[in-house]
């Protein structure tokens, strides 16, 4: 699989396409430029090295709801004292649950050599991205990929005619 | 009054109180939507009412609403009154006296070489090439144009690269004293001989202040050649040109 083929099933997630992701997947363990470009195509594939985890059902819901008190937590500027509680106990419910999953040994999960999780979310941390560029009127222009960095923001705007230059 | 009475009463008044704080609680629950809506109206005094409006919409509760007047100096919002609080210090903020900023723009041709090494034409920044050949797939970087320029929040802006090329923005307003707009944002082409000119790219951009926005312009992610613009912006002591 090429490149552009590569990146494209990568960025789109398309689930008709889910057969072909496969193939996007292993290209990325023979390419490492598409490698380097992953988590900016699919903030998912962060974590694409890591072992497979079984999470119980009602555990998942647990952190589903954890995780929607805080997002409506930060959209009230003012919550009631019961929601702080209820914020403060999710908080640490995510805080424990991320503890024990990320801990190596009989707890928490294997770790394969090389993989660090913190260090690639390091570019991608979540209240630095804001997206920098949104294409407007009938260009056919498109933001392909979105890097942040600490003093750098790279974007790939794709479908631009240059070649007039 | 024997034990088992005692006991009777006992029951029947912790019945009534627990009646009580279930029914304080949902009153206190119902009061929210109850709530009487508040109306303020805002006028600006130094930036565009049109910007703000996006900065504020997340704010507002189901029940607000924002109205901008015509003439468009003046909004009038209505919502709850802890809402509205939190869009006024929004708005006072966004409403400072209009801003100097220095911007810079870097325009380069990168391309990828089959067979000679690495290219960098004079000029370039090495730390910002370094930068660019971690994420892309170029390896020579030529600088095409390098213009730096004090603005102002609100200011149109239009400059020619050079015979082919050029650009027009409009300057937003500095938000959070963080980050800025480039509103309408083109890269224009002209035509040939004096033809009209055919637009590259058309954008709302946003940069952060004191940190570069490197936008890669290509046909697709495996082009052999792209355009680069850089963009910087700073804070600026002076006043803005005009």
């Amino acid at each position: 699989m090429d490149c552009t083929r590569a990146r494209r099933l990568l960025r789109e997630r398309d689930d008709a396409a889910a057969a072909e992701r496969d193939g996007a997947l292993r290209h990325l363990d023979e390419c490492p430029e598409c490698a380097a470009l992953a988590p900016a195509l699919d903030p998912v594939l962060l974590f694409r090295g890591l072992p497979t985890l079984e999470t119980p059902p009602d555990e998942a819901a647990r952190m589903r709801e954890a995780v929607a008190v805080l997002r409506r937590a930060a959209l009230d500027p003012k919550p009631a004292r019961t929601a702080r509680i209820a914020l403060r106990a999710a908080a640490a419910a995510v805080l424990v649950a991320a503890a024990l999953w990320l801990a190596p040994g009989p707890a928490g999960n294997p770790r394969r050599p090389g993989v660090q999780p913190a260090q690639l979310a390091g570019a991608l941390a979540l209240g630095e991205y804001l997206p920098s560029v949104e294409t407007l009127g009938a260009s056919p222009a498109y933001v392909a990929t979105q890097v942040n960095e600490s003093d750098l923001t790279l974007v790939i705007v794709a479908n631009v005619d240059v070649s007039g230059r | 009054m024997d034990r088992s009475a005692l006991l009777r009463y006992g029951a029947a008044f912790a019945c009534a109180l627990s009646l009580a704080a279930v029914r304080g609680a949902a009153a206190q629950s119902t009061d929210g939507d109850s709530e009487p809506l508040k109306v303020h109206v805002f006028t600006f005094e130094h930036q565009s009412a049109d910007d703000a409006l996006g900065e504020i919409r997340p704010l507002f509760s189901d029940r607000g609403s924002v109205e901008l007047k015509q003439g468009g100096g003046t909004v009038i919002l209505r919502d709850r009154e802890g809402e509205l609080e939190q869009i006024l210090r929004t708005l006072r903020d966004f409403d400072h006296p209009r801003r100097s900023l220095r911007l810079e723009f870097r325009l380069l041709r990168a391309h990828r070489s089959a067979f000679s090494p690495t290219q960098v034409s004079e000029g370039l920044s090495p730390a910002l090439v370094t930068r660019l050949k971690q994420v892309l797939r170029y390896d020579a970087y030529e600088s095409m144009a390098d213009v730096g320029f004090l603005s102002g929040e609100g200011e149109r802006v239009a400059y020619d690269f050079g015979d082919d090329l050029g650009m027009e923005f409009r300057v937003g307003t500095v938000l959070q004293g963080t980050r800025v707009g480039l509103k309408d944002f083109r890269i224009l082409r002209r035509g040939e001989q004096g033809g009209a000119a055919l637009p590259v790219l058309h954008a709302n951009l946003v940069v952060r202040l004191g940190h570069t926005l490197a936008m890669v312009l290509t046909r697709d992610e495996a082009a052999d050649s792209a355009l680069v613009i850089a963009i910087d912006c700073h804070a600026a002591a002076a006043e803005p040109r005009g």
